[in-house]
């Protein structure tokens, strides 16, 4: 498995190196935009870590300046505390993932995992879910209903989705609760009620066909009308 | 107190109607003079007449005088006429006037001085000694009243007094739209002044480049704006380079001793060094972490156009990131409509900043509860979104509430508790930056409430 870090401060890249090594990744360590990519065009690499701030060709303009060749290889951008524009900046330009200095090395650790094994199988099988007209499109997290997408949040996707899963069967409240959100988290069973009332104003308002139901004391359940 | 413009109206209107009084007041006493100088002409052409007459006649022919004096097309109302000789016999006398006769004392002037005139408000009283020969001289007495001088008089008076009112009138009038005008630009840069802040330096007042006073004034304020400010942006950008710089050296040494605790062997006492340095450390960081982002706030690094967020997902983000650092610790969530409307609780806003803020909130509440319970409320009311988070423990004290926002102060209760002092500082920064407030209360004895309320 081989890395290369761009990093012009030569203190934290050899300790970035050392961690690297120590968890046996082969770490190349370059101090300068140009240099990577001379040594990009030289030799193949499983992952890039790349800080923004670095003299000639900045992390940015190197990340897309790969990505025009190389769309596969994952990319983590190092970026600095209160760059908040800078991330945004670093996931238009191709990043897959970002870590905000000083990270701890285990954050960095699990971060190289997850990317490296979600890189080593790629293609997962396109899973949709198709109820009536309303398709959730697992892969890449889209809804759509009749052709249009709807924009979900992130907990109403979630509950959609544990909706649909259960292939009509009712939810109940508790399970909900459990389910969307956190183990640390508990919700008032109004909360559930509202995120039902958010999902039915985007998912069945402006369709004649209503696909979430209650079951009073049992829960909710998706299906079309029976 | 006495505003400036309605100094200037009271001295200009007092100064002008002063003056306009004065041009009056010398009018009217002139042409007092003239009507009592054009009296003394009538009657002296009287007494010529009369004793020309006489004289001719050389004998007293009543009836024709009197006939004369009352066809007479210049005549004096209320007149009497009497003549005497050289021996003071009275020779004639006219009856139609009911005016006095001339005293002995009259006649004595006459005959030393010649002639006299006595005039008061109404009554005039002429005299004069006219030599018809060489030895016989006849002494001409006429009083009369000034019925039409004095007529002309009073009409005058009440026109000079019309125009004083009229005039002091418009003078008042003129004086409050001119000092208004003039002030009109001192108006302006007062108003522009007010609107200058701490975050709106970049304020300059209109300079119209014609050189006058105000224009002038408007020039030195500018360019001691351009002094303040940019001594305010050297002094935040030294925050911000000096939180740059600092961040490199601790993010070195949080590596290394990170690296040193996990690649080589040490003893139990080491380790607890090490890891107690490791934790120093990372308080440096995130104080240093704050600091740029105070810094970036003020000077205006981040915009103040927000797009539309859920509040709701930025709480979750907020409660996944604190269930991650303290994984005991409980959070009760809840949302509540208290409007009438359909519930939205979408605001305006930085999704980031945002987060530091719930962060930071859920942070205290579990660091300063007393059972690592925090209580989250989303109400919505009519006109604001609320966040209310509560959680049990040792209340602020009330001495510490003043300064409960202040950087770097820490309250009585935070003794053993880390931190850096600049979270709640961040907080309520970030929180003005999205025009939202927060608020502190103690609840109960034992309970803290801390609430975010952002106006629709």
């Amino acid at each position: 498995m081989k890395i290369l870090l761009l990093e012009d401060d030569f203190k934290l890249s050899s300790e970035i190196k050392v961690f690297l090594q120590e968890k046996h990744f082969d770490c190349d360590a370059v101090y300068d935009g140009n240099l990577f990519l001379r040594q990009f065009a030289n030799a193949a690499y499983d992952l890039f870590i790349l800080d923004i701030n670095v003299p000639g060709v900045n992390g940015l303009e190197v990340c897309s300046l790969i990505r025009q060749s190389d769309k596969a290889t994952p990319i983590i951008m190092l970026t600095a505390f209160g760059q908040i524009e800078d991330k945004v900046e670093a996931f238009n330009n191709g990043a897959d993932d970002y870590l905000v200095k000083p990270f701890h090395f285990d954050e960095l650790y699990i971060r190289i995992n997850s990317l490296m094994r979600r890189n080593q199988n790629p293609q997962q099988s396109d899973e949709i879910i198709t109820i009536e007209d309303l398709q959730i499109n697992i892969s890449d997290l889209k809804v759509t209903r009749g052709g249009t997408e709807i924009y979900l949040t992130p907990k109403e996707y979630q509950l959609l989705l544990l909706l649909a899963k259960s292939k009509g069967k009712p939810v109940s409240k508790q399970s909900i609760s459990d389910i969307v959100w956190d183990l640390n988290f508990e919700t008032g069973t109004n909360t559930i009620e509202v995120y039902i009332n958010f999902l039915r104003k985007k998912i069945d308002k402006n369709f004649d066909v209503k696909l979430i139901h209650t079951r009073p004391g049992f829960g909710y359940y998706l299906k079309s009308e029976e | 107190m006495i505003s400036l413009k309605q100094r200037f109206t009271i001295n200009f209107s007092i100064l002008l109607s002063v003056i306009l009084a004065v041009v009056l007041t010398m009018i009217y006493s002139i042409f007092s003079q003239y009507r009592r100088t054009e009296f003394k002409l009538r009657l002296e052409e009287k007494a010529l007449s009369t004793s020309a007459l006489l004289a001719d006649l050389n004998v007293s022919k009543q009836d024709a005088l009197e006939i004369l004096d009352q066809n007479s097309v210049d005549k004096l109302y209320n007149n009497r006429i009497v003549v005497f000789d050289n021996d003071l016999n009275l020779i004639y006398s006219s009856v139609s006037g009911a005016t006095q006769i001339p005293s002995e004392e009259d006649l004595q002037i006459l005959k030393t001085k010649g002639s006299f005139f006595f005039s008061d408000n109404k009554i005039g009283r002429y005299g004069m000694a006219r030599k018809l020969q060489a030895n016989k001289v006849l002494y001409v007495l006429v009083t009369a009243e000034d019925k039409s001088g004095q007529r002309l008089l009073w009409f005058l008076g009440y026109l000079l007094l019309g125009a004083f009112i009229v005039g002091t009138g418009s003078v008042i009038i003129l004086a409050r739209s001119l000092s208004g005008r003039i002030l009109l630009p001192l108006k302006q840069i007062q108003e522009r002044i007010t609107n200058i802040s701490e975050k709106r330096l970049h304020i300059r007042l209109e300079e119209k480049r014609n050189n006058d006073e105000m224009d002038k004034l408007a020039r030195a304020f500018n360019d001691m704006m351009d002094r303040i400010d940019s001594s305010y942006k050297q002094q935040k950008e030294f925050t911000d380079n000096a939180s740059h710089e600092l961040r490199t050296p601790v993010t070195r040494i949080i590596m290394q001793i990170q690296n040193l605790i996990s690649l080589e062997p040490h003893s139990d006492k080491t380790k607890q060094y090490l890891n107690s340095m490791m934790m120093d450390s990372n308080q440096i960081a995130d104080t240093i972490s704050s600091l740029l982002i105070l810094s970036r706030i003020d000077s205006g690094k981040i915009s103040e156009f927000f797009p539309p967020c859920r509040l709701d997902e930025i709480i979750f983000d907020a409660t996944q990131f604190i269930s991650k650092a303290y994984p005991d610790v409980r959070i009760l969530f809840n949302i509540e409509n208290h409007s009438e409307n359909d519930i939205d609780i979408e605001v305006k806003g930085d999704s980031n900043l945002l987060k530091i803020v719930f962060i930071n909130l859920f942070k205290n509440a579990y660091l300063y509860s007393s059972d690592k319970l925090i209580n989250v409320s989303l109400i919505q009311e009519k006109e604001d979104l609320k966040v209310v988070i509560t959680n049990n423990g040792e209340v602020i004290s009330p001495d510490d509430r003043e300064n409960l926002f202040k950087a770097f102060a820490r309250g009585k209760n935070s003794k053993n508790i880390q931190g850096t002092g600049l979270g709640l500082r961040i907080t309520e920064r970030i929180l003005n930056h999205h025009n939202a407030q927060i608020k502190y209360e103690a609840l109960n004895d034992n309970l803290n409430s801390f609430t975010v309320l952002f106006k629709f």
